[in-house]
C-alpha cells in the first residue's frame, strides 16, 4: 500500500539496504583483498627496489624485518583462505624467499633477526605455560602420563631400529657396524622425539580449539621437550663412547644435567612469582604488562645463558605458576597474545627460511622415508597411550598430527650432534634438517585438519 | 651483551624515563644530555661495557626507532577536511616557516661549509656538490623536522612546508630518488592499507589492534629499510608513509594516537644508541660548541624579530619553551641514519650531539630566567 502511495506522488523509493560489508567480505574477496594483492604488493615493491640496489641486491636486517612480517601476514591470509593453517603461509614464505631459496635476503639478514626469535620462543613458552591449567591436568593425568611414557619408549626405540636398518643407504661414512649404527640410531630416536610447542600453541591459537583434547595435545607437547633433553642427552653419551673408544661412558654428565633441569625449574618458579607481582601491581595497564614480558624475554633469556639453564623450561614453569597459583593468568595471557601475532609471523617465517632446501632435495628420498617412519611411531605411541590410560576412542586415531611438528628444538639438538660426533654426526644433522622440513610442512596442516574434523563432529 | 642492552633500552625507553620525561607536561631539559651521555658512557668508545660487534647489532634499532620517529611525525598532519578550514592563516604561516627555516638553515649552512673545509683533506668542493651530499640533505630536512617536525600537532602551514622542503630536497638529487620514494610511499601505504584493514573502528581492546600495530612496524621497517639500501633519506621517506597514510584516511585516528603514545618512548631509545655511536674528538667538541652557538644565536635573533619580546631573560625563556633538545637529537640521529658511511657523517653526528648538549646545558642555566607561559 504505502509503495503504491508512493510511486502516486513521484517520490523516489529509498532502494533496501544491502548489506555491503558482507558482500566485501565473502571469502574469496577477502583472500584477494588482505592475502594476494598485499602479497603480490610486497613482493613487486621488494624486487623493483633490489633491481636499483647497486652494492647487493639482497634486503638487509631492517628490510628483512619489515619484509617478513608484511608479507607473512599477507601469506598467512592467503593459506588460511586456502584451508591451511596461516602458520604454513609464514613457513612457505621464509621458505621461498630466505637463502636457499629465491634469496631475497641472505644469511646474514637471518642471523640479524636473531633476537626476534629470544622473544618469539620466550613468549611461546610463557603462553604454553599459562595454558596449562591445573584443574584440567589433574583430570587427564593419568592420559598425559601414560602418552609421555609410551612415546618416551616407543619413538626412541622404534626410530633407532628403522635407523639402523636404513643406514647402509644413509652415507654415514664407510659401512658402519651395528654396533655404531644402533648407538646413531639412538641419537636420532631422540631427535624424532622432539616436538614443536610453537607450532602447536600456533595452532590452537588459530583454531581457538581448547577442552580436553587441546589440553592434553598441548601438555604433551610441552613436557616432552622436557623428556627429550634427557633422553637425547643420554643417546649422546653413548653414541660418543661408541664411536669413541677412549669415551668412558660416565653418568656425570646426566647428573649435570638433572641439576641444571631442577635449577630451571626453580629459577621459573621464582620468575613467575615475579610476574605474577608485576601483574598485581599494574593491574589492568597492559602497556606496562607488554614491556614486562618483552624485557623479561630477554633478561631471563641472558640469565639463563649465563647460568646454562634451559630457558624454555624456566618460561614454562613461569607461565604455570602464573596461571595456576595467583589470580593473574588472564592478565599475562592477554599481555602476550598482543605481542605474539607479529611475533610469531617473524619467528615462524624466519624458521621456513632456515629450512636447508638444498639438504632437502639431495636427501629427500631418505629423509621422507624417515618422516614416514617417525609418523608412523608417532602413531603407534599415541594409540597405546590412549588404549592404556582409555581414553576416548577417537583419540587414538587423532591426538598423533598434533606431534609432527618439529621445529627449532629439532635444530638446536642437530647442530649439537654435527659439533661432537664428527662426519657421521654432520651427515646426521642434515638428514635431521631434511626431515625437519618434511614435518614442518606436513604437521601444522594435518594438526588443523584434525581439530577441524573434530569441530565438525562436535557440531553435528 | 646485546640482549641486556635491549633490555635496559626497553626497560627505560618504556616505562621508566617518560615519567621522568615531562615535568608539567614538557620535556625535561636534561634528559637528552644524560641519555647521550649513558649511551656515551656504555659504549665501546668510552668504558666499553657493549662490545662493538653488540653496537653494531643495534644499528637497524636505531633506524627502525628513527623511522618511527619519522612515521608518527607524518601520522600527526591533519586530515584534508580539516586542513581546508586552516586556509586563511596558511600562506602567512607558509612564509613565516620558510623564512625561518632558511634564516636558521642559512648559519647552519655556514658552519657546514666551513666543517667541511677543516674536516676534509681535499678541498675540491663545489657547491652543487655539497647540496648533493646526503649529510646535507639529511641535515636540511631534520632542520625542517627541528622547526615542525614533532609538534604535538602540525599546523597546515608546517605541513606544506615540510612537504614543499623534502620534494625540492629530492629534486635536488636526481629524477631517480623523487620515483623510488613515491614508489616506496605509494607501496607501503598501499599495502597497510590493504592488510591493515582500516574500515574498523580502533581501541586497545579491538582484537585487531595488535595485528594493525604489527602492519605499521612491518611497514615503516621495510620502507625505512629498503630507502636506506638504495641511499635514500628514510626519514624523508618514513614522514611521508606517515603523511600518506594519515591523509588517505588509512590510520584512525586512535592509532594516530597510539602511535604519537610511543614517541617518547622510542626517543629515549634513540638517545641512548645515538650515544652509543658516538666517536668524540677534540675537534668534533670545538665544531659542536661553534654549532651549539650558532644555533642558539639564530633561534635568539628569529625570536626577538618574530616576538619583540625585550630582556636577555625573556628571550632565553621562549627558547627554553621550544623544546629544541628533542628535535636536534632527531636531526642527528637523521643524519646517522642517512649518513654513516662518508667521512664527513662521521664528524657531524658528534658536532650535532655535542651541540644538543651546549644548548641544552646553557638553557637550563638560564632557565630561572625564563618568564612564564605566554599568551599566543
Amino acid at each position: 500500500m504505502a509503495k503504491t502511495e508512493s510511486s502516486q506522488s513521484g517520490l523516489r523509493q529509498p532502494r533496501p539496504k544491502v548489506p555491503r560489508e558482507g558482500l566485501l567480505r565473502s571469502p574469496m574477496n577477502m583472500a584477494v583483498k588482505e592475502g594476494a594483492a598485499p602479497l603480490a604488493g610486497v613482493l613487486l615493491l621488494v624486487w623493483l627496489c633490489q633491481q636499483a640496489m647497486t652494492e647487493s641486491n639482497t634486503l638487509g636486517p631492517l628490510a628483512a624485518l619489515g619484509f617478513l612480517l608484511l608479507g607473512g601476514m599477507a601469506a598467512g591470509n592467503v593459506a588460511g583462505a586456502a584451508g591451511l593453517p596461516k602458520l604454513t603461509g609464514y613457513l612457505l614464505l621464509g621458505v621461498l624467499s630466505g637463502p636457499f631459496g629465491l634469496s631475497f635476503f641472505g644469511h646474514a639478514a637471518a642471523g640479524g633477526l636473531a633476537w626476534m626469535n629470544e622473544l618469539a620462543l620466550a613468549l611461546i613458552a610463557l603462553q604454553a605455560g599459562s595454558e596449562l591449567a591445573l584443574s584440567q591436568l589433574r583430570h587427564g593425568a593419568k592420559g598425559l602420563s601414560w602418552a609421555i611414557l609410551c612415546h618416551t619408549i616407543v619413538i626412541p626405540l622404534g626410530m633407532a631400529c628403522s635407523f639402523a636398518l636404513l643406514s647402509p643407504w644413509l652415507h654415514l661414512g664407510g659401512q658402519p657396524t651395528w654396533g655404531i649404527a644402533l648407538a646413531l640410531g639412538g641419537v636420532w630416536g631422540a631427535l624424532s622425539l622432539s616436538k614443536a610447542p610453537a607450532d602447536t600453541l600456533a595452532i590452537l591459537s588459530e583454531t581457538g580449539a581448547q577442552g580436553r583434547f587441546a589440553s592434553h595435545v598441548l601438555g604433551v607437547v610441552v613436557l616432552i621437550d622436557v623428556v627429550v633433553l634427557v633422553v637425547f642427552a643420554l643417546a649422546l653419551l653413548i653414541a660418543k663412547s661408541v664411536l669413541n673408544p677412549h669415551v668412558i661412558l660416565s653418568l656425570h654428565s646426566l647428573g649435570n644435567l638433572g641439576v641444571e633441569l631442577g635449577s630451571s625449574c626453580a629459577a621459573g618458579v621464582s620468575f613467575g612469582l615475579a610476574v605474577a607481582a608485576w601483574f598485581w601491581l599494574v593491574g589492568d595497564d597492559m602497556r606496562l604488562g607488554t614491556l614486562f614480558c618483552i624485557c623479561s624475554a630477554f633478561a631471563v633469556g641472558a640469565f639463563c645463558r649465563y647460568l646454562h639453564y634451559d630457558a624454555l623450561l624456566v618460561f614454562v614453569a613461569a607461565g604455570f605458576i602464573v596461571r595456576n597459583l595467583s589470580a593473574q593468568g588472564p592478565r599475562l595471557l592477554h599481555a602476550v597474545e598482543s605481542l605474539s601475532h607479529g611475533v610469531m609471523v617473524v619467528f615462524f617465517a624466519t624458521a621456513g627460511a632456515s629450512l636447508n632446501l638444498t639438504a632437502l632435495t639431495s636427501l629427500w628420498p631418505v629423509a621422507l622415508a624417515l618422516a614416514l617412519l617417525r609418523m608412523g611411531a608417532n602413531l603407534a605411541a599415541s594409540y597405546l597411550g590412549h588404549t592404556l590410560a582409555r581414553d576416548p576412542g577417537d583419540w587414538r586415531w587423532q591426538s598423533h598430527t598434533a606431534f609432527i611438528s618439529q621445529a627449532g628444538v629439532t635444530l638446536g639438538l642437530a647442530s649439537i650432534v654435527a659439533h661432537q660426533l664428527g662426519a657421521a654426526g654432520t651427515q646426521l644433522a642434515m638428514l635431521a634438517v631434511a626431515v625437519v622440513g618434511i614435518n614442518e610442512l606436513i604437521g601444522p596442516v594435518a594438526f588443523k585438519q584434525t581439530l577441524a574434523y573434530r569441530r565438525r563432529l562436535a557440531v553435528s | 651483551m646485546t640482549s641486556l642492552l635491549w633490555l635496559l633500552l626497553l626497560a627505560g625507553g618504556g616505562a621508566l624515563l617518560p615519567s621522568l620525561y615531562s615535568q608539567t607536561g614538557k620535556q625535561h631539559v636534561l634528559l637528552a644530555p644524560l641519555l647521550l651521555a649513558l649511551g656515551y658512557g656504555l659504549s665501546p668508545a668510552a668504558l666499553g661495557f657493549v662490545t662493538t660487534g653488540a653496537a653494531a647489532d643495534m644499528q637497524p634499532a636505531l633506524q627502525m626507532a628513527v623511522a618511527w620517529l619519522a612515521l608518527a611525525a607524518g601520522l600527526q598532519v591533519l586530515e584534508t577536511r580539516t586542513w581546508r578550514r586552516h586556509n586563511g592563516v596558511l600562506a602567512k604561516q607558509l612564509m613565516t616557516n620558510i623564512l625561518a627555516a632558511a634564516w636558521s638553515g642559512l648559519g647552519v649552512g655556514a658552519v657546514l661549509v666551513i666543517a667541511q673545509l677543516g674536516l676534509t683533506t681535499s678541498h675540491t668542493w663545489r657547491m652543487p656538490e655539497i647540496l648533493r651530499e646526503p649529510e646535507v640533505n639529511g641535515l636540511l630536512w631534520g632542520w625542517g623536522c627541528l622547526v615542525a617536525g614533532t609538534q604535538r600537532r602540525m599546523r597546515p602551514a608546517d605541513q606544506v612546508f615540510l612537504g614543499c622542503l623534502g620534494l625540492v630536497l629530492l629534486c635536488s638529487f636526481d629524477g631517480n630518488m623523487l620515483g623510488w620514494t613515491a614508489l616506496l610511499v605509494v607501496g607501503c601505504a598501499g599495502i597497510v592499507g590493504l592488510l591493515g584493514n582500516p574500515t574498523t573502528s580502533t581501541s586497545l581492546k579491538d582484537p585487531a589492534w595488535p595485528i594493525r600495530t604489527a602492519v605499521l612496524i612491518g611497514a615503516t621497517a621495510l620502507t625505512c629499510g629498503l630507502a636506506a639500501q638504495l641511499g635514500l633519506p628514510g626519514v624523508l621517506v618514513g614522514f611521508f608513509v606517515g603523511a600518506c597514510l594519515k591523509r588517505a584516511g588509512l590510520v584512525p585516528a586512535t592509532q594516530c594516537r597510539q602511535v604519537a603514545a610511543s614517541v617518547r618512548s622510542v626517543h629515549v631509545v634513540t638517545l641512548v644508541l645515538v650515544g652509543l655511536s658516538l666517536r668524540v674528538a677534540l675537534t668534533h667538541i670545538l665544531w659542536g660548541i661553534a654549532l651549539g652557538v650558532v644555533l642558539l644565536c639564530m633561534r635568539l635573533v628569529w625570536e626577538h624579530s618574530q616576538h619583540r619580546v625585550r630582556g636577555g631573560g625573556r628571550r632565553i625563556g621562549i627558547l627554553v619553551r621550544e623544546d629544541n633538545a628533542g628535535r636536534c637529537i632527531w636531526l642527528a640521529a637523521s643524519l646517522l641514519f642517512v649518513t654513516h658511511r662518508s667521512i664527513l657523517a662521521q664528524a657531524l653526528l658528534p658536532i650535532m650531539a655535542i651541540a644538543v648538549i651546549l644548548s641544552d646545558i646553557s638553557l637550563w642555566s638560564l632557565r630561572d630566567f625564563a618568564p612564564t607561559r605566554q599568551k599566543a
